[in-house]
């Protein structure tokens, strides 16, 4: 299969592929590392006249703790993110990177390509919006910061202007000791997961002083259960009430049966994955070891 | 064809230690260019949709499906395909591990299994049977149902240990 013929145009910096992206006509298509957008271009589901690479400006590949915050740049790679330092401070986002897709995978996508996507099903969106992560974009006028939640809020269509580049994430840390679990389940290595689920849990001695619990492919857009949150505060968080929160967070999702499998299916294993990633989350606060395969296929 | 000649750009890429200056065009996929303009056919399109991994080769000594990256992206850069396993010694210790533990039955995948587990053993000179399971998760078997294919990773990984005395 073959895309359909365009022009190439090699960016040296981001301004200089807003600049370009500007002065091109409308529906030209940014490369980062091209795993989503080529086969697209090969199956001619986008077929643009002008195509800018941006995959060679390392300068927004950077991925470093700036303060209470993690920043990674939007071409780093995921496996890039899996395997640097920085991510440590957040193991959260290193359970999500290394078990994305697959090796090969992980080696070309981006972070930035991967929410540019908006796709519901993509496991950065779904962390990213479970951590109240932000982007900032850079545009012909300039540079703009808004919420992962508010750039997703449309399935496959991010909030970008025209001519306007994901520059870099940032995740806020948590000021408190605070663990975390993210959990997919997929029907092979290189599929999107069938449902998906992130928490995060902020600790004060034995109870949860704040927590988020987010979920992927159970509805149009990442899904932020914020009943679920709101019944975390103040919880300690014991088997009971582990199972409530996990029906409550699950409530909020808005599966379609489709051949990945149907709704009610995918409400129950919503409900099954809040409750797995939930435990998961208490057992590493109380330093109880746990080893979780954090994407998990069917059958394994 | 004005217009693809006039889109076409140079390359200029080392594979398997070869230097290649080419001139393709932007919507050439890599495996297209590593088969058609280098004649490297050990490199196989098996689905052409970034699932199968059959395409599996090294991109400055990363694993990539090369149905996925255009050789514009591989400007510049090293690649090694399987046809790169082979030394004087002869075949590479995986490449025969393959054969003793009947890694293989069609061989179509054959090429891919190679490139993805010489990148995990260079990250893990001494893998688990998880490690394995995990680094040639983007690589599908449609013959061998995979043990006869661990079973080959772990008895190259020893061989390799052993060559080097660790």
């Amino acid at each position: 299969m073959y895309p359909s013929v365009f022009t190439y145009h090699r960016a040296r910096s981001l301004e200089e592929a807003v600049r370009l992206l500007a002065d091109l006509p409308e529906g030209a298509k940014v490369l980062a590392g091209g795993q989503t957008l080529i086969p697209l271009l090969k199956l001619r589901l986008v077929t643009p006249a002008h195509l800018v690479d941006i995959g060679r400006i390392d300068d927004a590949a950077q991925i470093q703790v700036i303060g209470s915050t993690l920043r990674i740049g939007a071409l780093a790679r995921h496996g890039e993110v899996a395997a640097h330092s920085a991510s440590g401070v957040l193991p959260i986002v290193i359970e999500c990177a290394a078990g994305l897709a697959d090796p090969q995978v992980r080696s070309m996508g981006t972070i930035g390509g991967s929410i540019a996507e908006a796709d519901p099903c993509s496991c950065w969106p779904t962390l990213l919006c479970t951590l109240g992560a932000s982007v900032q974009c850079l545009g012909p006028d300039g540079i703009r910061q808004m919420s992962v939640r508010e750039l997703l809020r449309e399935p496959y269509a991010p909030a970008l202007r025209r001519a306007e580049i994901i520059q870099h994430v940032d995740i806020p840390l948590p000021h408190a000791p605070s663990t975390g679990s993210f959990v997919a389940f997929k029907r092979g290595a290189s599929s999107y997961p069938t449902a998906s689920c992130a928490v995060q849990l902020t600790w004060n001695g034995d109870t949860c002083s704040e927590g988020s619990i987010g979920f992927g492919c159970l509805g149009l857009t990442p899904i932020v259960a914020d009943d679920g949150a709101a019944a975390l505060r103040g919880s300690a968080l014991d088997a009971g009430s582990i199972e409530i929160i996990a029906k409550m967070a699950a409530d909020a999702t808005d599966p379609v049966s489709d051949v990945k499998g149907s709704a009610a299916y995918k409400r129950s294993l919503a409900f099954g994955l809040a409750r797995r990633a939930l435990s998961t989350a208490v057992a590493r606060h109380r330093n109880t070891t746990v080893v979780v395969p954090s994407h998990r296929y069917y059958g394994a | 064809m004005s217009a693809i000649v006039e889109s076409s750009l140079e390359i200029e890429v080392v594979v398997n230690n070869t230097p290649q200056r080419r001139r393709v065009e932007p919507r050439q996929l890599l495996v297209e260019f590593l088969r058609v303009e280098c004649g490297l056919t050990g490199t196989h399109v098996g689905c052409d949709t970034s699932y199968c991994g059959a395409c599996t080769v090294l991109l400055d000594g990363r694993t990539v499906k090369s149905c996925t990256v255009l050789a514009v992206q591989a400007d510049g850069r090293r690649i090694q395909t399987v046809e790169g396993l082979e030394s004087a010694e002869g075949v590479h210790p995986l490449q025969a591990a393959f054969a003793s533990e009947h890694g293989l039955q069609c061989g179509f995948c054959t090429p891919g299994m190679l490139m993805a587990a010489t990148k995990l053993l260079a990250e893990h000179p001494d893998p688990t049977d998880e490690q394995i399971r995990h680094g040639l998760a983007g690589n599908v078997c449609r013959c061998t149902g995979y043990a006869g294919i661990i079973a080959a990773v772990r008895v190259a990984a020893r061989t390799i240990r052993e060559a080097c005395g660790t």
